[in-house]
């Protein structure tokens, strides 16, 4: 009985945590010219705004940004100091107007140099839109660093939970325990 | 995007965070960059030289981009582009982006397959931007920077790497000297807003732009320090001048990089680039009765204060011939005075004039005593002839009776001499739509522009002219004259009859900061030593006139770079020449000039006609009859880089030097001319002792010369180090110099402003 109670609750809380918000995100950035950053994030959405963002992956262009000085970190675009800042938890928007963070391989409040980062600021203050993002672990056929810009528009912003596909079979494997419960309890 | 640009740039970005700052400006590659911004300057319209006013234009100048320049972070800090170092290409609106892992310079390298304004480059170019620009406008390395390169940007870098100053300095002395705000000074021209600025920003991009092609070229062409610097025994000349050559050391045989040569651009042969040049031409005297009289202190004083030059020598007698070649380095076969049929040089000639509006730069002529004349009417029957073709300008005087001078005098006939004026000759400048506004009046009385009066204060026995109580008369008929000009309610040419006739201008254009780059003076005929032989009251009108050029904004901002040149138009009695005008010697009569094509054919110059003195007869082969010079006269610098700043003065050369190196000297000053080029330099001042050399044929009047160094033309840079042993050449109307065999004391530039 206590079995059958603890996989209820355990189904019911995997089925609920993956129907109210996502722990695992895919976004994407398309930038004006065409180039494409894209990446995946572990957080918590609320409304349109993700917190206790962690476990980044990023890449421009299909080219993963890894091998830098550390995994992957997020900081705030702090308005009012106009600098980044990593004294208050960093959020992402899914409305790609209001996002005002950077994601690099250092901490970007502190660092001045990167192997590789992705800023996505919305702030008057520094002309408005910016999001760029650069790898300098990689060389392009012309021998430069991809980078990627945009200043004058915003490109197309995409932040969504990680589709069903991948909730799904937490979602059954907690029915799964739940029945397995209830057949031990038939016996 | 301008909007974006111009948010991210107010003072504010001061914001630029200091931490940042001070990592980006002590380690270059401590930190990342990213820029954007706008590869931008002037698109300049050159003006239409003709000899018919329906045929001529002016210039005009429009903010411009730079579409397909090549920007890259400049990770050596060479200067160039090279393999490896993050690069993009401007987009069709001249903006590019740029990230690199470590903070550079940026270098935007514009080529000919790049287009100004829409329209092709015709001239490679580079433009620079400091990395402490990039840092100055950083907030953080993970966002842009808004950085423009602009030929302005550039010049701030070449201040920095060889003016001794920091960057900080080098912006704010750029945006001071061209009369902007230091947070404008480097943006793109596209991105000022503001109407007068841009107009100051813009002409300023003209000249620099002008400058830094030079600098291509240098690199371009691999054209030697030697060539440069403007050691005329580069390479070496000793093969056909053994006596007087200088070496040609390895220093001078070296090419330069595009840094060096930015630089050299601003010193073309060693000239330093000036802002404002004031050309005092008085009248007929030899440098041995003006130096040390006791009747004209006053030049006395600015020779010994300032720099003198003791080998100068006038081109021909009388005056016209020499005032043709103070304009334009050849007095064109004109022996005499006062050519008719006007105009004297018909077809499109080069002068001083033209190569100065050429260059996106301005000139005014200004000559004292004028006769209030309104533009297009007849102001005297019988000079009607000569007001009309003049388009009204009235550069001679009617003698009127009812014009009384200080002393009492009537203004004689003639006391403005036409023949005294460097630029009215030619008819390709006559033409031009701005030929009326650029001739002016001057006055030698009056104070100064803080108000203060000018004191007389000389006490030599010999004064001239006086009142009848004893004073001089000086400025004798600038009161009458604006007296009669007010009563007739008489407008001035220059204003085209709009505002009302001024007898000095001048003063007014100088405290307006309305000034030629380029500006020639010309005292009347009492004031200028002509009528009256050295007298204190020419030095009067000579003092007149400088304490109101020293008491300008513009002279006392060191800044901005100020020269006051006295001359002479000729010395006396004497018949020797130098510097590219030796007519006759060895029987031979001068040839026409000699041009250099643009496929570096030379050939002499067709169609020159001239006009015998007086008698109005036309002949064929003007320079025939030609001028022999007319000996060694004076001339004296001074600056306000004397005064104001490290400059050094007192110094003296006694090099070989004409009228024909002064316009040289000019060329240099505003970059009109590409010392790698022969072609560019106008007439006379082209020949050079190697040129001469080279084409001996052409110029049978330096065939069997003695002394091919005095011969030649060359800037007058005091480059040339008289060898050891060797004497100058005796010198008519000179008077013995501190030295007279070897060396000067010093080989001191009388140009520098350092």
């Amino acid at each position: 009985m206590k079995f059958l109670i603890k996989a209820a609750v355990l189904a019911a809380a995997l089925g609920a945590s993956t129907l109210a918000s996502a722990t695992t995100f895919d976004f994407s950035y398309s930038f004006t010219d065409g180039q494409e950053l894209t990446g995946s994030l572990e957080g918590t959405l609320n409304g349109t705004t993700i917190s206790n963002i962690s476990d980044i992956s990023m890449a421009l262009n299909g080219t993963s940004m890894s091998g830098g000085v550390g995994p992957l970190q997020v900081v705030s675009w702090n308005t009012s100091k106009t600098a980044f800042d990593d004294t208050v938890p960093a959020t992402i928007s899914t409305v790609g107007a209001q996002n005002n963070f950077g994601i690099a391989d250092v901490d970007m409040a502190t660092s001045t140099s990167s192997d590789y980062f992705f800023s996505y600021v919305n702030d008057p203050k520094v002309g408005g839109v910016n999001a760029l993002a650069a790898n300098f672990l990689v060389t392009d056929a012309k021998g430069n660093n991809p980078q990627a810009f945009d200043f004058t528009g915003e490109g197309a912003w995409k932040i969504a939970p990680v589709p069903l596909p991948a909730a799904l079979p937490l979602l059954l494997s907690g029915l799964g325990l739940f029945s397995i419960g209830r057949r031990r309890l038939a016996k | 995007m301008q909007a974006k640009l111009n948010t991210l740039r107010p003072s504010g970005v001061a914001l630029a965070v200091a931490s940042t700052l001070a990592l980006c400006t002590t380690d270059a590659f401590a930190a990342q960059s990213v820029v954007r911004g706008t590869v931008g300057g002037a698109y300049f319209t050159s003006p239409v030289f003709a000899d018919i006013a329906a045929a001529s234009s002016g210039s005009s100048t429009v903010a411009s981009v730079y579409s397909g320049a090549k920007v890259c972070f400049d990770l050596n800090d060479n200067g160039v582009c090279d393999s490896g170092e993050p690069f993009t290409t401007t987009g069709a609106d001249g903006s590019f982006a740029l990230t690199s892992k470590s903070i550079a310079p940026l270098v935007a390298e514009i080529s000919t397959s790049a287009t100004n304004n829409g329209k092709p480059v015709t001239s490679r170019n580079v433009f620079r931007v400091k990395q402490d620009q990039i840092a100055s406008s950083t907030v953080s390395p993970f966002l842009p920077a808004a950085v423009d390169i602009t030929p302005l940007s550039t010049e701030v870098a070449r201040a920095v790497e060889n003016d001794g100053v920091s960057f900080t300095q080098a912006v704010n002395n750029l945006a001071q000297r061209i009369g902007v705000s230091s947070a404008d000074v480097l943006k793109a021209p596209t991105n000022v807003t503001n109407p007068s600025e841009l107009t100051a920003v813009l002409k300023e991009s003209v000249i620099d732009t002008g400058r830094f092609e030079l600098a291509a070229k240098f690199v371009d062409r691999g054209d030697t320090v030697g060539e440069l610097r403007g050691n005329f025994d580069c390479p070496n000349v000793a093969s056909f001048d053994a006596t007087n050559a200088n070496s040609c050391p390895a220093s001078d045989q070296a090419t330069v990089g595009i840094k060096a040569a930015q630089n050299w651009a601003m010193n073309l042969e060693g000239i330093p680039r000036y802002d404002y040049v004031f050309l005092i031409i008085e009248e007929n005297e030899s440098l041995n009765s003006l130096k040390d009289n006791a009747d004209i202190p006053y030049i006395n004083a600015l020779l010994d204060n300032g720099s003198q030059f003791y080998n100068y020598y006038s081109t021909g007698h009388p005056s016209e011939p020499n005032y043709l070649a103070l304009g334009s380095a050849d007095d064109w076969g004109q022996t005499g005075d006062e050519a008719i049929p006007y105009p004297a040089i018909t077809g499109v000639r080069a002068n001083l004039s033209n190569a100065v509006d050429a260059k996106g730069l301005g000139w005014r002529h200004y000559e004292g005593s004028l006769w209030p004349s309104p533009a297009g009417t007849m102001a005297n029957t019988g000079a009607s002839s000569w007001n009309a073709k003049t388009g009204g300008a009235f550069f001679d005087n009617p003698a009127e009776t009812s014009i009384l001078g200080n002393d009492s005098s009537t203004y004689g006939s003639s006391l403005v001499a036409k023949k005294h004026n460097t630029v009215v000759w030619f008819a390709d400048v006559t033409a031009q739509p701005n030929f009326l506004a650029n001739e002016r009046s001057i006055a030698g009385t009056g104070t100064d522009l803080d108000g203060n009066p000018i004191p007389y204060g000389f006490t030599t026995s010999t004064s001239p002219l006086t009142d009848g109580n004893g004073a001089v008369s000086t400025g004798n008929w600038d009161n009458a004259l604006q007296n009669y000009a007010t009563s007739n309610n008489i407008k001035s040419w220059w204003t085209n009859n709009t505002q009302p006739w001024t007898q000095d201008q001048f003063k007014l254009d100088l405290a307006s900061g309305d000034i030629g780059n380029y500006n020639v003076i010309v005292p009347d005929q009492d004031d200028d030593m002509h009528n009256l032989k050295p007298n204190a009251r020419a030095d009067y009108w000579a003092k007149n006139v400088i304490a109101k050029i020293q008491s300008s904004a513009i002279w006392k901002d060191p800044t901005k770079r100020v020269a006051i040149v006295v001359t002479f138009d000729e010395g006396e009695s004497a018949t020797t020449a130098c510097c590219g005008w030796n007519p006759q010697r060895s029987g031979n009569a001068a040839s026409q000039p000699v041009q250099v094509a643009a496929d570096g054919t030379v050939s002499t110059v067709s169609g020159v006609t001239g006009n015998e003195s007086f008698n109005g007869a036309a002949y064929s082969s003007p320079y025939a009859n030609g001028n022999h010079g007319h000996g060694v006269t004076l001339f004296g610098v001074t600056t306000n880089q004397q005064v104001l700043g490290t400059a050094p003065h007192g110094h003296y050369d006694t090099d070989y030097y004409s009228h024909f190196s002064f316009v040289r000297t000019v060329q240099d000053m505003f970059g009109l001319a590409d010392p790698g080029q022969p072609s560019t330099y106008m007439n006379r001042s082209k020949y050079t002792e190697t040129f001469i050399q080279q084409n001996a044929t052409l110029l049978p009047e330096f065939a069997n010369t003695a002394n091919p160094h005095f011969d030649g033309v060359r800037a007058m840079n005091h480059v040339y180090q008289f060898p050891a042993g060797v004497s100058r050449v005796v010198a008519a109307g000179g008077v013995t110099a501190p030295v007279s065999t070897g060396p000067d004391s010093d080989q001191v530039n009388l140009w520098a402003t350092k």
